[in-house]
């Protein structure tokens, strides 16, 4: 790395720290630190969002896979729209109309305080999981560009550590306010950093033939076969379930850091502006930007430019570094940073707020002042970015980071997502059934990553490449949420109803027009 | 075989190229039509706000459209399989060589060798009722094949009848194998339409 490049780098950290530290320094309530008192426009909204879905590990997993897969790895981008009518239709006017300010306490009014603290208890989990893979991610790429000590693994946990300390100060400092600022900023800068490597990879491939010509046969399909792709792990079916169906309801319905973003929107219409905008302009936009690193590395490889030598997760820096002159590689190397520190501020918001509004405020110290739940949220998002730290170790044991996040949020989001939806559609979903879905559906995805053989007849005859948690990555999410969505039909058919009264605001057919 | 493995046998589109366009757009028009139902019953899209759907359904037609035409462009062009008897390329795994090539053609002219891809399916079965010979795929570690070698079982002279295909595409070839006396044997290379 050169000097101008770290000078660069350094310079993002403190002016992004700075920008986050000074939006967010009127911050006086809760309401304020959680929704930014709900005074943005959709496009604000939309745009801070992209920075939040696309995060440091989507550069560079996607930029991997794109570089083995081609255009297939669009996929996981592409199929957000099917999500589109349910949100807009379903669960934002059920957000605006009963007034929720969290998931669990969504979860409280429809089932009641149990199912409240289940949702509380896997949706803390998610988040800080997926924090701990943003800071894996960073740390990767930072101890790629300067290790700060022999041993890899330990550079690249302190690296993440680092990373950590500057996004947890901000988010303290602003929250909400800060969370958006800076995330408006960093979305338009990861937007332009993957637009310019791929133009840059272009313009460098036409003596050679143009890109296009050395992008060549299998690399131009959109989706990787059903259930065998080449190399393997790649299969459309398991990366159907597992990115499709689990991970955007989860990511768009369950994840307490979206939901609070639509939230500060000014009105319900602003939020369904900005929702549409996000999935079919922003996400396609978002999609070629974090690919395009692997696409240009797949045609420079046929092109005798690149040796094809990197390690997967390694592509994107590499290929960066080929394309770029000093200082503008700096400025890419600053918009990964802005990807993982918009992805990490809001998770740390969000579990912020969970911990604030879900456990704190209603169980350990209830009826204090506003000014005391302030406080307390401010401590709670330097304990989740702690939390996010301390769970690196154990993501480090995956091969790569697109396996790492795949198995993760396979495992987790079944639960969740079939919870919210049969809760958010159903009125005969009984709170025992969602007690069912949450619990024994956990226990039951936990009980395959012992015994794989049990995803064998949902498999798609996919092949379990690897054993315990390693096995069945992607297509466990589909065994997931039909052993969820089995749990919870069969325990509501024989459990009590909750009256229409009750559910007011809270399921379909019941909201106020 | 697997629960959903049958189901897409019986709809005819298990191992086409196109089953995982399919298998999206039919799973996402299903949750299109459920969002849509509970957006009118919710009050939603009245007669005065349907303008709504029109960004929503465009935008699945949109989507559609471009990973079609995409998936299309990387579709291996029907009839393009080629198979040739291979020089004898000395490895050093255990396994000496290997003796067959498979290739596979794309819409746009460019070929890929798919004679050691897990995705290629040789049928030495089929054609050969007399068990004249055996094709023997040596695998790795991670099950990968590493080789591929046309044998002669010895079970006599003749003619048969080598088939191969594709788990991803409902592409197909054939080749003649001849054994002859002495246990030596010719690959006959497919014709290429």
């Amino acid at each position: 790395m050169e000097t101008i490049d770290v000078v660069i780098l350094i310079g993002y950290f403190l002016t992004v720290t700075m920008f986050g530290f000074l939006g967010g320094r009127g911050t006086k309530t809760t309401k304020e630190f959680f929704f930014a008192g709900q005074r943005y426009g959709w496009l604000v909204i939309g745009m801070s969002c992209v920075a939040t879905v696309v995060g440091s590990y989507s550069f560079v997993k996607y930029s991997s896979r794109a570089y083995e897969h081609g255009f297939a790895v669009t996929q996981n981008y592409f199929n957000d729209w099917m999500w589109v009518p349910l949100f807009l239709g379903a669960w934002l006017p059920i957000l605006w109309m009963s007034g929720v300010a969290s998931v669990p306490e969504f979860f409280h009014k429809r089932f009641g305080p149990k199912v409240r603290a289940a949702v509380t208890a896997l949706l803390v989990l998610y988040m800080v999981g997926y924090i701990g893979i943003n800071f894996w991610t960073l740390g990767i790429v930072l101890n790629k560009l300067h290790p700060l000590v022999a041993n890899p693994a330990w550079s690249q946990f302190m690296w993440s550590l680092i990373v950590a300390m500057l996004c947890a100060f901000y988010v303290t400092s602003g929250g909400q306010v800060s969370v958006i600022m800076t995330d408006l900023f960093q979305g338009a800068l990861l937007l332009m950093a993957g637009f310019a490597i791929l133009g840059m990879g272009v313009y460098m491939l036409q003596e050679h033939g143009g890109f296009w010509a050395n992008f060549s046969g299998e690399a131009r399909s959109s989706f990787s076969p059903l259930n065998q792709s080449s190399p393997p792990g790649f299969d459309g079916a398991g990366l159907f379930w597992q990115d499709g169906m689990a991970n955007t309801a989860a990511f768009y319905f369950v994840n307490q850091g979206l939901m609070m973003r639509f939230l500060s929107a000014k009105n319900q219409a602003e939020g369904k502006k900005a929702l549409v905008f996000v999935m079919l302009v922003l996400m396609p936009l978002a999609a070629i930007a974090v690919c395009g690193g692997g696409w240009i590395a797949r045609a420079m490889e046929t092109a005798g430019i690149f040796d094809g030598q990197a390690a997967g997760d390694e592509i994107f820096i590499v290929i960066t570094h080929i394309v770029t002159e000093p200082g503008v590689f700096g400025l890419i190397m600053a918009a990964l940073t802005a990807a993982l520190m918009s992805t990490a501020d809001t998770l740390i918001n969000a579990t912020a707020a969970v911990a604030v509004n879900d456990v704190w405020r209603p169980y350990v110290s209830p009826g204090r002042s506003d000014s005391y739940y302030l406080k307390v949220a401010r401590w709670a998002s330097v304990g989740t970015a702690v939390c996010g730290i301390l769970l690196v170790p154990v993501f480090m044991g995956f091969e790569n980071i697109f396996d790492a996040h795949g198995t993760f949020t396979a495992a987790i989001t079944p639960p969740l997502v079939v919870a919210l939806m049969l809760g958010m559609l159903w009125r005969k979903y009984t709170t025992a059934g969602a007690l069912a879905t949450l619990v024994l559906g956990t226990i039951v995805i936990l009980i395959s990553m012992k015994y794989p053989s049990l995803i064998d007849p949902f498999s798609h005859g996919i092949d379990a490449a690897g054993e315990g948690a390693k096995a069945y990555k992607y297509i466990r999410a589909c065994f997931g949420m039909i052993v969820c969505i089995g749990l919870g039909v069969i325990v509501s058919t024989f459990t009590k109803k909750r009256t229409v009264a009750e559910l007011k605001n809270l399921v379909m057919g019941e909201v106020e027009h | 075989m697997t629960v959903f493995i049958q189901l897409g046998e019986w709809f005819g589109f298990d191992g086409a190229y196109w089953s995982p366009f399919i298998y999206q757009y039919a799973v996402g028009l299903i949750l299109m039509c459920v969002g849509l139902w509970a957006g009118s019953v919710n009050g939603v899209w009245p007669s005065g706000r349907r303008a709504w759907l029109i960004p929503i359904i465009g935008g699945w037609f949109l989507f559609m459209a471009g990973q079609g035409l995409f998936h299309h462009q990387g579709e291996p062009k029907d009839s393009s399989v080629r198979l040739s008897a291979c020089q004898a390329v000395t490895e050093t795994s255990n396994v000496a060589k290997t003796n067959l090539c498979v290739e596979l053609g794309y819409l746009d002219s460019s070929r890929l060798d798919m004679t050691l891809d897990h995705r290629t399916e040789y049928d030495d079965v089929s054609g050969d009722p007399e068990d004249l010979f055996t094709v023997q795929i040596t695998k790795d570690k991670k099950k990968n094949p590493v080789s591929v070698l046309v044998t002669p079982t010895g079970n006599g002279v003749g003619t048969a009848v080598l088939r191969v295909g594709f788990s991803h595409s409902q592409l197909t070839a054939e080749m003649s194998v001849q054994v002859s006396n002495d246990g030596s044997f010719i690959i006959a290379a497919n014709e290429e339409i």
